[in-house]
């Protein structure tokens, strides 16, 4: 329990330090962590999330990454910008799992305003 | 040949030898059925004028161009004594400025007037003997026919309702000026969402600096961007062909983007191709589709950043688009991010369109189109009918021409190869005539609001034709784009009038039972606008070209009077209407119905103005036995002429 603790504080820390930060630097992917080795799963399909923060945030930093990827219990990484507030992430997830729980867990961050699957138009 | 055959030739020959010779008479006269109010109220909006031409009568002298134009001098000089005589208030002089031949010159007066006073001058002028003729110097302004090569055989989808019903109604609002420069959305930048551009030679010359909005699709993945790489300034279409039936459809490159932006801003008036709608704008590449689509994220981020607004990790826009076009879509509710962005874009001052999609959907239309505070646009036919394919529901703003639109494009089915053309079929299509008119209107009054450019859109569009699906359900928008409408309800805002064409008068129609009887309807227009012509009371069994102005009436039966009334207009203002009379009769008068001009008498005789021509005497003599002749032939029963 204690653990737990920690970790949602760190967590919260993370994001507030993100979010007083100035500036977005150039969409610097981080390759996306091996959290799923040794989970038996299907090929994993990077699906793209949509995440927009309560305030500008700086998007591809590694404590905001690793906090987002904490929440989403899956592999995340930044890939590019919407606006200051919106950033688009990939999510790793098995390919017969569906994203709702996840788009949730993100949603329920407290720097977090929206998370919204980035569908394709044609 | 039967003595009855010979004498209904010879009435025949008649006929036509008097309509000639009435039509030539009443060719010179005002239209007879224009009200005084309507014909003051134009005029007066008429430029100021100060010029006449003048025909002298032949006084037997053979002169040098020299001796014609010091004659000319002196004889226009002489002018001003008997319009002093006249009685006429002689504030103006009249000075000699050129002559057109020998005996006809050009007289200027020494200050402008009003359309009605100058020809109230005419009049008097003419009333000198020594004058043939005297009429306005009427300024002529040409129509604006563009010359590239598939405007005429192609692209009836821009045409006046007249000639195709669903047509754009574009040449009439190419014709008009704003600040000195022809409506052609020239200096408004028209941002086009799509899969990039081609350099088409129809196209190339009004591209600018776009960006290519496509991100990885994952970790070091390009499969939708097909180019290798993510963001980056290269908004070229490197082509969006599929193999990967798990992905979607499996199919060749689209050049969508291509196409789209032919329809908006092809070059025109280049001597090649096509035309489009705004063919002077700056037409902004902006690369969000690639295989398969593109995503809610890049175009959201490519709206905001066309618009002017600044997106992290891409540079600053030199050139922002006051109008903004995508041709896509999804199902489903309209997303945050989508809406987000067009409140963003929309509050920075841009036009968004949107195609409403083809899924045959009768009550939902796709997002973003179903965002608020976009222009969605949905597709009708030809004949004014919404497309089968089209989407309509509650969002649907207008309708456009979607089916078979003539475009800029590509050879190539995967990779780009040689420019061509073709036709295409879709909402895609029709979003961007809309955002060629927005063009148009953000050019007439640069600064306008979006929602101003979509009240002018939507209050002049037209109904749909009657009958169709759209002409009984309100979830398809306000009606049919008309560019010349919106053009002209935005420049009336400013305070530009638009001139009502004027229909030229036309003789009493006469036509033997059973003959053949065609005339054609003409008018003028003070801006130079194309006219079509409305016609009411036709005959049964007579067509009538609204285009052309032809009335037709291969088998004119039965005998009786008619009266087909036709009314000008240049497709937003209707001018006064004129009833022409048709007689069907054996008994064709000889006389002219109303007399020519007087002249003076003439003392050397033959074919003087005002006097009987020869060729009517001898057709009267004709029809006197031809009339004989037919009247022991029981006369033909009419019945009430019908529309």
């Amino acid at each position: 329990m204690k653990r737990k603790l920690l970790l949602v504080g760190v967590s919260a820390l993370n994001l507030w330090a993100c979010a007083q930060s100035p500036g977005y630097p150039n969409p610097d992917p981080l390759p996306p962590p091996s959290l799923l080795q040794g989970r038996a799963m299907t090929q994993p399909v990077t699906v793209r999330v949509i995440v927009q923060f309560r305030q500008a945030a700086v998007p591809n930093d590694d404590a905001l990454v690793k906090t987002l990827q904490a929440q989403a219990q899956a592999p995340v990484h930044y890939l590019t910008a919407v606006s200051a507030d919106t950033h688009v992430y990939g999510v790793q997830l098995p390919a017969d799992q569906a994203p709702t729980a996840t788009l949730q867990r993100l949603g329920a961050l407290p720097s977090v305003a929206r998370a919204e699957l980035d569908d394709k138009a044609r | 040949m039967s003595d009855t055959r010979f004498m209904a030739a010879v009435a025949c020959v008649s006929v036509l030898a008097s309509a000639s010779s009435h039509a030539l008479a009443q060719n010179t006269t005002e239209p007879r059925v224009q009200p005084r109010a309507v014909m003051q109220q134009l005029w007066e909006s008429q430029p100021r004028m100060n010029r006449l031409i003048v025909k002298f009568r032949d006084d037997g002298s053979s002169k040098t161009t020299a001796q014609s134009a010091a004659s000319g001098q002196e004889r226009v000089q002489a002018l001003n004594r008997s319009v002093a005589m006249a009685g006429r208030a002689t504030t103006s002089m009249l000075t000699y400025l050129k002559s057109v031949s020998q005996h006809t010159h050009v007289a200027q007066t020494s200050a402008t007037m009003s359309h009605a006073e100058l020809r109230a001058l005419a009049q008097t002028v003419a009333l000198d003997p020594r004058v043939e003729y005297a009429e306005v110097d009427e300024r002529v302004f040409a129509h604006f026919v563009p010359n590239d090569t598939s405007y005429t055989s192609q692209q009836g989808n821009l045409k006046s309702p007249f000639v195709e019903a669903g047509g754009a109604n574009l040449p009439n609002a190419w014709g008009r000026m704003a600040a000195g420069v022809p409506v052609s959305g020239a200096g408004v930048t028209v941002a086009v969402l799509d899969t990039g551009y081609r350099p088409h030679a129809d196209l190339a010359a009004n591209i600018v600096g776009g960006y290519d909005f496509i991100s990885q699709d994952g970790f070091n993945d390009f499969t939708t961007a097909n180019d290798g790489n993510a963001r980056d300034a290269d908004a070229l279409d490197p082509g969006d062909w599929n193999t990967q039936a798990s992905l979607c459809d499996v199919e060749n490159s689209s050049w969508h983007g291509t196409k789209v932006a032919g329809i908006i801003g092809a070059v025109g008036n280049n001597g090649t191709g096509i035309i489009g709608v705004a063919y002077r704008a700056r037409i902004l590449p902006v690369r969000v589709l690639g295989v398969c689509g593109g995503y809610t994220s890049d175009t959201a981020a490519a709206l905001q950043w066309a618009a002017g607004i600044s997106v992290p990790g891409v540079p600053a826009n030199p050139n922002p688009a006051k109008v903004i076009n995508m041709s896509f879509g999804r199902s489903g509710t309209c997303s945050l991010t989508y809406q987000n962005a067009i409140t963003a874009a929309r509050t920075a001052g841009s036009v968004i369109v949107v195609s409403t999609g083809n899924e045959y959907s009768k009550t939902t239309i796709t997002q973003p189109a179903n965002c608020a505070g976009v222009i969605a646009v949905a597709a009708h036919t030809s004949t004014g009918a919404a497309s089968d394919y089209t989407n309509v529901g509650p969002g649907t703003t207008i309708s456009a021409p979607g089916n078979s639109i003539y475009t800029t494009k590509n050879t190539g089915t995967t990779v780009p190869d040689a420019d061509s053309y073709g036709a295409h079929t879709g909402t895609s299509f029709s979003a961007p005539h809309v955002a060629g008119v927005a063009a148009l209107l953000m050019q007439i009054k640069p600064g306008i609001s979006p929602a101003e450019v979509q009240a002018h859109l939507v209050n002049s569009a037209r109904p749909y034709a009657s009958g169709t699906y759209c002409a009984s359900h309100s979830d398809c928008g306000a009606g049919m784009l008309d560019a010349f409408k919106a053009v002209h309800t935005l420049l009336q805002s400013q305070g530009i009038a638009n001139a009502a064409p004027l229909m030229n008068a036309l003789p009493t129609q006469y036509v033997l039972p059973g003959g053949t009887l065609q005339f054609t309807a003409s008018a003028r227009d003070a801006e130079g606008d194309e006219v079509a012509f409305l016609g009411s009371g036709l005959p049964a069994g007579a067509t009538f070209n609204a285009v052309t102005g032809v009335f037709t009436w291969s088998k004119a039966q039965p005998a009786g009077d008619y009266t087909f009334v036709i009314q000008p207009t240049d497709g937003a203002t209707l001018g006064a209407s004129i009833s022409v009379k048709i007689s069907v009769t054996t008994a064709i008068p000889v006389e002219p119905v109303v007399p020519v001009t007087p002249a003076a008498p003439v003392a050397s005789g033959g074919g003087g103005g005002g006097s009987l021509h020869w060729i009517d005497v001898v057709a009267g003599l004709f029809l006197l036995l031809a009339t004989a002749r037919l009247r022991q032939t029981p006369e033909p029963k009419r019945v009430d002429q019908q529309d």
